[in-house]
């Protein structure tokens, strides 16, 4: 419990190192281009114009909307998020990995670097949630008083995908092999979440396999905030339930993991 | 009042290299595994005071760069403790810098995880690109660079993040001679404002120079810690007998050393890994709330 007050408290004294540094780094990131930072939101609205073309103006045929809103939306939003989501989690399992030259000569807490691997996805994530934000205002698509939930989406992520990298980032130093079962498991993740297809109509095995599926769970969340009517959150008791009961357990070792090896990992490089 | 307090400090590591093993013991959290230890450090101890100018003596292999490296706190020891007062940058060879960045990315990551506000960093940017001397190679990748420019920019930067403590391992030996004497100068400085450094070398030359207290370390052990003067003297008495000996007398030599070191590592007993019965307790609770979350789950289908 003590190591958990201790990560709080690193992350916390180091908030605003870790918003300089992603900031620098997306900055970076763009540094020699002539449109420069700009293509923090054209790289989004790019993306959202690629679609457009494909699934918008009809050259794979007419998909129907889903539930109130059309396909192209859908699929936007479920990219995004999903983008999101795995994202974070590669950055934050390789963040140690990937830093090490920086970090083996000084002091630095490691769980901050985790963070801030973090926070350049989180930023340029909220830029798609303005984008998808402006498309459902326009289109009227859901409640605005729905959107707060967008809060709690991400809030929900953060931890989620932190735990993950957590416990990643200390075993894929340890064991290199894990990085490609890493990178297999997120691509079946990303079939069997509901990006592009609707959870609808599909075989009973599907819905069940949803119900176990935390990215599911956070997928919807963010779409039943931003783009579907009906109800504000996604799912019912039990969803949350499960969905809360694996991210605290997976936080919990993850911090338990990253301690016991926090010290040690340089020698292990 | 001390500055750098070394108390009887270890740096263990764990040399068994068999990989069945290791996935063993992150799976039961270190039992049913047997480590090899080989202590790179053992039972280090002094004390230094600030304005303090100590140099690190040893042969290669004998745990100098794993001693700085504690100092710098980049590693944790073993066993034993170190307290520091005050903040502390360590200049060394492979300086600590991202290869993928270009220079000038790697002066402000680097300034500003040293703590720096972009201000400071924009007042002293013009400072560090001067004294790092590579003019218009700022803008070209670390992995570029040779190793004198590498260590050039190690050194511009730790000595602009205001340290208390420096540390410089061996980052002189390869820049050229002006530039060696430029970072003496600043060194220098540095000693007059009464701030504390560590000069680790295998010779003694630069650390006659300026230091007044030397470390000697012989294979993991302090032979001797104190005033300059003696300890090199010593030390220097020492290289002397050893480049007296044939090729084949000074590895048998080593080899020697290496198989007393490795020797005395057996006996040494690990630090053992407590369990925390607390974590413990809250790992079980939250992994029984996940099997009721499961569970609760598989019901409402």
């Amino acid at each position: 419990m003590k190591n958990v007050f201790a990560l709080l408290k690193e992350n916390f004294e180091n908030l605003h190192l870790i918003w300089k540094l992603s900031l620098y780094n997306i900055k970076a990131q763009y540094a020699n281009h002539y449109l420069g930072i700009l293509w923090a939101i054209l790289m989004p609205a790019a993306q959202v114009g690629v679609f457009y073309v494909i699934f918008g103006l009809g050259l794979r045929g007419d998909r129907g909307d889903v539930q109130n809103v059309p396909f192209l939306v859908y699929l936007i939003t479920g990219i995004f998020a999903f983008g999101f989501i795995s994202g974070c989690i590669n950055a934050a399992s390789n963040a140690i990995s990937s830093q090490i030259g920086l970090v083996t000569k000084m002091k630095f807490p490691s769980s901050v670097l985790l963070s801030m691997s973090m926070a350049n996805n989180v930023i340029t994530f909220m830029i798609m949630s303005v984008i998808v934000l402006v498309i459902s205002l326009v289109n009227g698509y859901s409640e605005p008083l729905h959107y707060l939930v967008w809060f709690y989406f991400m809030f929900a992520t953060i931890i989620f995908t932190y735990s993950i990298g957590l416990i990643m980032s200390s075993v894929n130093i340890l064991i290199r092999d894990f990085k490609n079962i890493q990178a297999n498991v997120m691509r079946m993740f990303f079939f069997i979440t509901p990006i592009f297809w609707e959870p609808a109509g599909r075989p009973p095995l599907m819905e069940t396999i949803m119900a176990f599926n935390p990215l599911a769970y956070l997928l919807m969340t963010f779409r039943y905030a931003l783009i579907f009517d009906g109800p504000a959150f996604y799912g019912d008791v039990s969803d949350h339930i499960f969905f809360w009961s694996i991210t605290l357990f997976l936080f919990f070792i993850g911090v338990q993991v990253h301690y016991r090896y926090k010290d040690r990992l340089v020698d292990y490089l | 009042m001390y500055k750098v307090k070394v108390e009887n400090v270890s740096k263990i590591y764990d040399i068994n290299r068999n990989r069945i093993a290791k996935v063993l013991s992150l799976l039961t959290f270190g039992k049913l595994y047997k480590a090899k230890p080989f202590y790179a450090l053992r039972d280090i101890d002094f004390e230094v005071n600030a304005g303090d100018s100590v140099g690190i003596l040893g042969l290669n292999g004998s745990g100098k760069t794993t001693l700085s490296d504690l100092i710098a706190e980049a590693t944790v020891p073993s066993k034993g403790k170190i307290h520091i007062n005050g903040r502390t940058s360590l200049i060394a060879i492979s300086a600590g810098l991202n290869q993928e960045l270009t220079g000038e990315e790697n002066i402000r990551i680097k300034c500003l995880m040293h703590g720096l506000s972009e201000k400071q960093i924009a007042d002293r940017y013009d400072d560090i690109l001067k004294f790092s001397e590579l003019g218009e190679f700022i803008k070209q990748p670390i992995k570029n660079y040779s190793s004198g420019m590498k260590s050039r920019l190690g050194f511009a930067i730790a000595i602009h993040t205001d340290p208390d403590i420096l540390i410089v391992d061996e980052a002189l030996s390869v820049g050229d001679e002006t530039f060696a004497n430029k970072c003496i100068d600043r060194m220098r400085d540095f000693q007059e404002q009464g701030k504390t450094i560590f000069f680790v070398s295998h010779a003694t030359g630069q650390i006659r120079q300026f230091c007044n207290k030397a470390v000697w370390v012989q294979y993991g052990e302090m032979k001797q810690f104190g005033e300059m003067k003696d300890v090199v003297k010593k030390y220097a008495e020492f290289v002397n007998q050893y480049k007296n000996l044939t090729k084949d007398e000074q590895i048998e030599y080593k080899d020697k050393m290496v198989g007393i070191q490795m020797e005395e590592s057996q006996h040494l007993d690990l630090p053992k890994e407590k369990i925390n019965m607390n974590s413990v307790a809250i790992g079980t609770l939250l992994f029984l709330f996940m099997m009721f979350g499961i569970v609760f789950q598989i019901f409402s289908l």
